[in-house]
């Protein structure tokens, strides 16, 4: 087994793992903040590819195009976000966490069959952007350019995210109305406001995923559901309400799927879920979940 | 009088609801001959169900052609489908529910193999006739086999042993395998690499990849596969797993040297539609249930198959996906095994089932009595640039007659009960 070999794998786990932490950091980031579990984020992965294709379908004879169609579906997915959080979630924050599950599940019954009936059911081709569809020379291996940027937005996203919520004023607030939400109110800071502007950002976050995935993956419906569950195994490990927990955890299931194939092959499904019900009985908390935002 | 108008009353309800009870029986009062239903299952939902639902609608256009001529026996065929979605547990309740709630007289349709399994054994058990039109396992028609199921679309042995045939001429020695990890996937490759290794014993398996059905991501496979530099690489990926296989692996140089063989549904439309030009033309061959479009003329270039065409596309707005013409075959085998048989009369049909030769889009289909398994051509080919469909056609193609990719009953492991 040589080193070339082992080094591209690690970089098709890396290149799953910046996938997962871009969907599952949105979905930590509200449960930390908003304490609310949303299932519906898979959902929202999905229609940011969805997104990404009408728009680029639009944009495709400008320049940039690709980028254009992105950034416009993910700011639109993040304003539908806005909108739910509105409209739908605020009625149970209150309420038992048993309401907060149903209403999202119910989301996703929603924005699945809202998806078939605008785009139909056949799976539809988001083509790459043009400066990165071809591929680099890696140890002599072809590698795409394409998962090489994804590897490299990933740390970038996660360093822009710690920057905002530890180095902004915005993030200072973010912090305290996930500590202690009352007293966050209390002190005069608009936490309603504040909470669906986090869940804007997350379902941008989700949204971001799913624009990104367009071009290496079919775009279908149902396409949020096979995601979801992993951005919640990658949450249990790294531990659910913190961007370093969504990020170790990212790291820990992508390498696994990327190596268990060639460690323990046929059972590799298997060792993940294993792995998840240690944790679950070990520390279920997740390896970083005592940590704050 | 008050008693007087209740028992009046009483008597006029019970007039009712004997008469009514009648006419919803279905029987008695009724003037017309109950419809002959069909109940059929398919994957509806979730990420397959843009597939999925094309089989039904191959049925509905064989039922409406059917009913416009005057029906089977001079009753009209109804259809009714539920969702299996892809799920055992959902098949065999959706199944149940078909035979005990529906009533329909037949079950049709199934895409996987571990729904097919798990339903043949509630065919067996309610004695409904089950007619497969899709999930390939060879078990179905080899141990499984039982008298109330009946497959008109190709099993996996089938398709695999003529696959090996083709192969066995090819210089490739070195071998791997991309399949998913279920009942379809190993019985498509046990059966490709059993026959192969006989006719070619020189053949070298270098490299093993069984991604889980439903899998996204195929980067760690590709690399796998690569690192093991074989020749040649047989898939069993259908669907979207075919379609995230091809556009992951290119930009690895998976296709620089390898050739690949996508078995079953290489070449389905939706795959072909869907990929388009990034099929890589010169090292994708596949084998097709139905993919009739070769560039100037139609695979096979019948009445039958033009007007099959024809009608789904003035149905539908599109070109039928092969789960519609095998479907919509497995419709007008049930028409034939009834007219045979005279009846509805479940061994009758059984009987007249076993040996039935008739004539789909796709060619001849003949029923070969002690498995009850469809025995038809298979088409191999490598697709290349259209001008005349907004999608790549066959650009070179070989059909190994049923005949030569049958394995021979002894062969089955079916023991007829």
């Amino acid at each position: 087994m040589d080193l070339s070999f082992l080094f591209i794998q690690f970089l098709n786990g890396l290149n799953y793992a910046m996938l997962l932490f871009l969907i599952s950091s949105g979905l930590s980031l509200v449960f930390g903040v908003l304490g609310v579990l949303n299932f519906a984020h898979g959902s929202l992965y999905m229609l940011g590819a969805y997104g990404a294709f009408t728009f680029l379908q639009l944009f495709q004879k400008f320049p940039m195009g690709f980028w254009l169609a992105l950034l416009v579906a993910v700011l639109s997915v993040g304003v539908l976000g806005g909108i739910i959080e509105m409209v739908f979630l605020r009625r149970v924050y209150s309420r038992p966490h048993a309401y907060q599950l149903l209403l999202t599940y119910g989301l996703i019954l929603i924005l699945d069959d809202l998806v078939k009936m605008i785009w139909g059911t056949d799976y539809k081709v988001v083509p790459k952007p043009a400066i990165f569809s071809g591929s680099v020379k890696i140890f002599g291996d072809a590698y795409p350019t394409y998962d090489l940027f994804i590897i490299l937005l990933g740390p970038l996203i996660a360093l822009g995210l710690w920057l905002l919520v530890h180095g902004t004023r915005l993030g200072m607030f973010i912090r305290a109305a996930s500590l202690d939400r009352e007293m966050t109110d209390a002190l005069g800071i608009n936490v309603p406001a504040l909470f669906t502007l986090v869940f804007m950002l997350g379902s941008c976050l989700g949204a971001l995923g799913g624009a990104l995935v367009g071009p290496i993956r079919t775009v279908s419906p149902g396409m949020g559901i096979n995601i979801i569950i992993d951005a919640f195994v990658v949450v249990i490990v790294g531990g659910l309400g913190n961007l370093q927990g969504a990020f170790l955890g990212s790291l820990i299931i992508g390498q696994l799927e990327a190596f268990g194939i060639l460690v323990i092959p046929r059972f590799n499904i298997a060792f993940i879920f294993i792995l998840t019900a240690i944790i679950l009985i070990a520390r279920p908390q997740g390896l970083l979940g005592k940590a704050r935002i | 009088m008050p008693s007087q108008n209740i028992k009046l009353i009483v008597v006029v309800f019970c007039v009712v609801g004997l008469v009514s009870g009648g006419i919803f029986d279905g029987q008695g009062i009724a003037q017309e001959q109950p419809p002959i239903k069909l109940g059929g299952l398919a994957i509806l939902s979730g990420p397959l169900s843009g597939y999925g639902k094309t089989g039904p609608m191959g049925a509905e256009l064989a039922v409406k052609e059917i009913n416009a001529r005057g029906g089977i026996l001079g009753r009209k065929v109804e259809y009714i489908v539920r969702d299996d979605e892809a799920k055992p547990d959902t098949g065999v309740r959706q199944a149940r529910r078909l035979i005990l709630e529906d009533k329909v007289n037949f079950l049709i349709g199934v895409t996987s193999s571990a729904v097919l399994l798990a339903v043949m054994e509630i065919a067996k058990e309610n004695k409904t006739i089950l007619v497969g039109t899709d999930a390939a396992t060879a078990r179905a028609t080899g141990e499984k086999c039982n008298r109330y199921f009946f497959r008109t679309s190709n099993n996996a042995a089938q398709d695999a042993r003529s696959g090996a045939f083709i192969m066995a001429e090819k210089p490739y020695k070195k071998w791997a395998v991309i399949a998913p990890d279920y009942e379809y996937g190993h019985s498509m490759w046990d059966n490709f690499i059993g026959t192969l290794k006989k006719l070619k014993p020189d053949v070298e398996v270098v490299a093993e990849a069984w991604p889980k059905l439903g899998a996204e991501d195929y980067s760690p496979y590709i690399t796998q596969v690569l690192q093991a530099q074989p020749e040649a690489v047989f898939s069993a990926l259908w669907s979207a797993g075919n379609i995230n296989f091809v556009k992951q692996a290119k930009p690895h140089g998976f296709f620089d040297k390898i050739q690949m063989f996508a078995i079953g549904a290489g070449l389905m439309y939706e795959v072909v539609r869907t990929l388009g030009p990034e099929i890589p033309f010169d090292k994708y061959w596949g084998s097709s249930r139905y993919f009739p479009f070769a560039e100037d003329k139609l695979i096979p270039d019948t009445p039958r198959n033009r007007e099959f065409i024809e009608a789904y596309k003035a149905a539908y707005g599109d070109y039928p996906e092969y789960i519609s013409e095998e479907t919509y075959a497995g419709v007008y085998f049930i028409k034939h095994m009834i007219e045979k048989a005279g009846s509805l009369d479940v061994e009758a049909l059984i009987k007249a089932g076993e040996g039935l030769s008739f004539e789909a889009p796709e060619g001849t289909k003949y029923i070969q009595p002690e498995t009850h398994q469809v025995v038809e051509d298979v088409v191999w080919g490598r697709l290349g640039p259209s001008q005349k469909y907004p999608f790549p056609t066959l650009a070179e193609y070989v059909i190994v007659p049923g005949s030569k990719a049958t394995p021979p009953v002894e062969e089955t492991g079916c023991k007829m009960q």
